[in-house]
């Protein structure tokens, strides 16, 4: 398989804070891999430096072989193919579902209307929600938000999807409907990387689990091994933690 | 965790709702009803036709055959025009104070008629006549005992506002004018504080923080007649060619400018980072991202604010009068000069300028209320 993500030595700091101290990592093409760990730890940090929405002070981000610390790479172009779906959903408020499906497509991919709208209501129906196409997020619940924000990002048709603890600003009966959407999208084969705890979801998508501590990994495995047998002591208490949660 | 939280702010606010819906009177906006209770008047005073009302007080005879008596009504001050004068006839040996006469339409030509005016005047029926000051020597002269000369205080609201008026449509396009390029140099004063770029930004900080420092009006009269001829020898153009509305439109633009910078600079920011960087993660490039996500949504939250600032432009386009730009304010004072009808000329201007301003906020007050409701 094609490795789609490498991660080189990655450092970041911000300020004298080390958010990330060595990240090594490579994902492959169509593989689902979920990152675990303690707040602050770094997570968010490493993922946000995959689209390049944080800079690396130190090491390589290289996306299908593009080297994006490179002043060559066009930036755009690369963050175009590697969707993005966070914990506040961050939809456009002034935007209906339909547009805020719509808009990059538009702007970026230069879709005509048409083509947009219709590439649009296509990912609205696969996340479920064909019928809020004309509402504005504030009309929408939280779960109907996140799906209408994975559609955003599925309009595209990104090659990676990197989702940051995708279901913890959502009430508990909303949590499902986002990551039945997510599940459907890992069975079909899309490469993604996810930050989340929801331990049911990452047993049933995960091709390999990274736990992460101190900005480090600590510790990659595959679901099973990781819960139930993991070799390092802060991975057992961290576990110890969430699953009798 | 568990259980109701009483003490939650939703559930307060929900409790201040339901005390607010009944009627409180103090809630009531009663300087709204003294505002309109004086635009009111001011309305019935430059309706009334000109002509035969007049307030009058009695002065001496003597003195009524100056130039220039000024008369006094309650603070109101004014002057009958050099070839009038007015005759009344005191009802006791004491002046009165005053009285409000009926006068012809028509100046008095033939005897006929002065006798059929004077009359009613010395009969006591009304109280006083204006007439040209030949006329009413004469008629002085010849009724001693009865008449005595006044001064006559015309209400003359009517005929101010008849001058002044036309000025509106200066002060509206300086205004306009000046607030939609005000509008051009915020933005880009505002995008530029904010920007990567050092020297962009230091530019924009030192436009800010130097119009900031000095006052409006110091300013008006620097752009004009400083600024505006430096600039255009520089670029070639005969400042003569520059007319002095379009310099006060361009003070009042650099001016505003630098105050609506600030606005679009806080509204920008008050936009969630999320946002940048949803779109961010989109592809879009920065600019795509400010100009089809973030500015829309700063522009809507900033508008109410926007609103304000067209007001008091509106209000500070009076200043541009300092460079002789006959719009209202500089209208007024040169009716008062030639009239010296102060009161008119000013009373006349401060209700046109609050009748738009009042117009502007209760339209803006509706505004803020629409999209509040539609968040
Ligand atoms: N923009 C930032 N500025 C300063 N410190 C940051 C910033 N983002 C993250 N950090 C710090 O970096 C560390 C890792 O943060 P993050 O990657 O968000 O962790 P996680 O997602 O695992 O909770 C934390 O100590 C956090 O405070
Ligand atoms: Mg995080």
């Amino acid at each position: 398989m094609n490795d789609m993500i490498v991660i080189q030595d990655l450092h970041k700091y911000f300020g004298h804070i080390e958010a990330v101290k060595g990240v090594d990592l490579t994902i492959r093409q169509g593989e689902v891999v979920i990152i675990i760990g303690p707040s602050g730890s770094g997570k968010s940090t490493v993922l946000r430096c995959i689209n390049h929405l944080e800079t690396p002070t130190s090491g390589g981000i290289y996306i299908e072989g593009l080297h994006l610390e490179d002043k060559k790479t066009d930036i755009n172009a690369v963050r175009a193919e590697v969707g993005m779906v966070f914990q506040q959903f961050n939809l456009f408020p002034h935007l209906t579902a339909l547009e805020n499906v719509t808009i990059a497509q538009r702007l970026v991919r230069k879709r005509d209307k048409a083509e947009a709208e219709r590439i649009g209501m296509e990912q609205l129906a696969r996340v479920g929600i064909p019928e809020k196409a004309g509402a504005y997020p504030r009309q929408l619940s939280g779960g109907q938000q996140q799906r209408v924000a994975i559609a955003r990002s599925l309009a595209m048709n990104p090659k990676i999807m990197l989702f940051d603890e995708p279901t913890s600003a959502l009430d508990p009966e909303m949590i499902k409907e986002v990551l039945d959407v997510m599940l459907d999208l890992a069975k079909e084969g899309m490469t993604m990387v996810v930050v989340t705890h929801e331990m049911g979801f990452a047993r049933s998508a995960a091709d390999r689990m990274v736990f992460m501590d101190g900005g480090q990994v600590v510790e990659i495995a595959s679901p099973d091994e990781l819960y139930n047998n993991p070799q390092h002591e802060r991975t057992k208490l961290f576990l110890s933690k969430i699953l009798t949660h | 965790m568990a259980g109701p939280d009483l003490a939650s702010p939703s559930s307060l606010d929900s409790f201040d709702k339901r005390n607010g819906s009944t009627t409180n009177w103090r809630d009531f906006p009663w300087w709204l009803v003294a505002i309109f209770f004086f635009l009111g008047i001011m309305a019935f005073l430059i309706i009334r036709q000109p002509g035969p009302h007049l307030l009058v007080r009695i002065v001496d005879a003597e003195e009524a055959d100056g130039e220039t008596i000024t008369a006094e009504f309650d603070n109101l001050r004014g002057v009958v025009r050099e070839d009038e004068a007015i005759v009344g006839a005191p009802s006791s040996g004491e002046p009165f104070d005053l009285a409000i006469a009926e006068l012809p339409e028509a100046r008095i030509q033939t005897f006929a008629q002065l006798e059929q005016a004077v009359q009613p005047l010395i009969d006591g029926e009304i109280d006083a006549l204006l007439l040209d000051k030949q006329t009413a020597r004469t008629l002085v002269a010849e009724n001693e005992e009865t008449l005595t000369s006044v001064l006559a205080v015309p209400n003359a609201y009517n005929e101010a506002f008849i001058f002044i008026f036309p000025g509106i449509t200066t002060t509206l396009y300086l205004t306009l004018g000046g607030f939609g390029l005000a509008l051009v140099f915020g933005l880009l004063a505002g995008l530029g504080r904010i920007s990567q770029n050092r020297l962009i930004r230091n530019i924009a900080i030192t436009y800010v923080e130097f119009i900031r420092g000095v006052p409006t009006l110091v300013l008006i009269l620097t752009l004009a007649f400083v600024i505006v001829p430096a600039v255009s020898d520089s670029i070639g153009i005969d400042n003569r060619d520059v007319s002095i509305e379009l310099r006060a439109i361009l003070a009042l633009a650099i001016i505003y400018g630098a105050f609506l910078a600030e606005i679009f600079r806080a509204g920008i920011e008050s936009i969630s980072k999320g946002q940048m960087e949803a779109a961010r993660s989109l592809g879009m490039t920065a600019r795509q991202a400010m100009q089809y996500i973030i500015l829309p949504q700063a522009i809507r939250n900033i508008s109410p604010a926007l609103g304000n600032d067209f007001i008091a432009m509106l209000k500070d386009s009076s200043l541009a009068s300092v460079l002789a730009v006959r719009e209202l304010t500089q209208r007024s004072r040169l009716h008062a000069g030639s009239t010296f009808r102060f009161p008119e000329s000013y009373l006349v201007i401060v209700f046109l300028y609050l009748a738009m301003t009042i117009t502007l906020s209760l339209f803006l007050r509706w505004y803020e209320r629409r999209i509040r409701v539609g968040e």
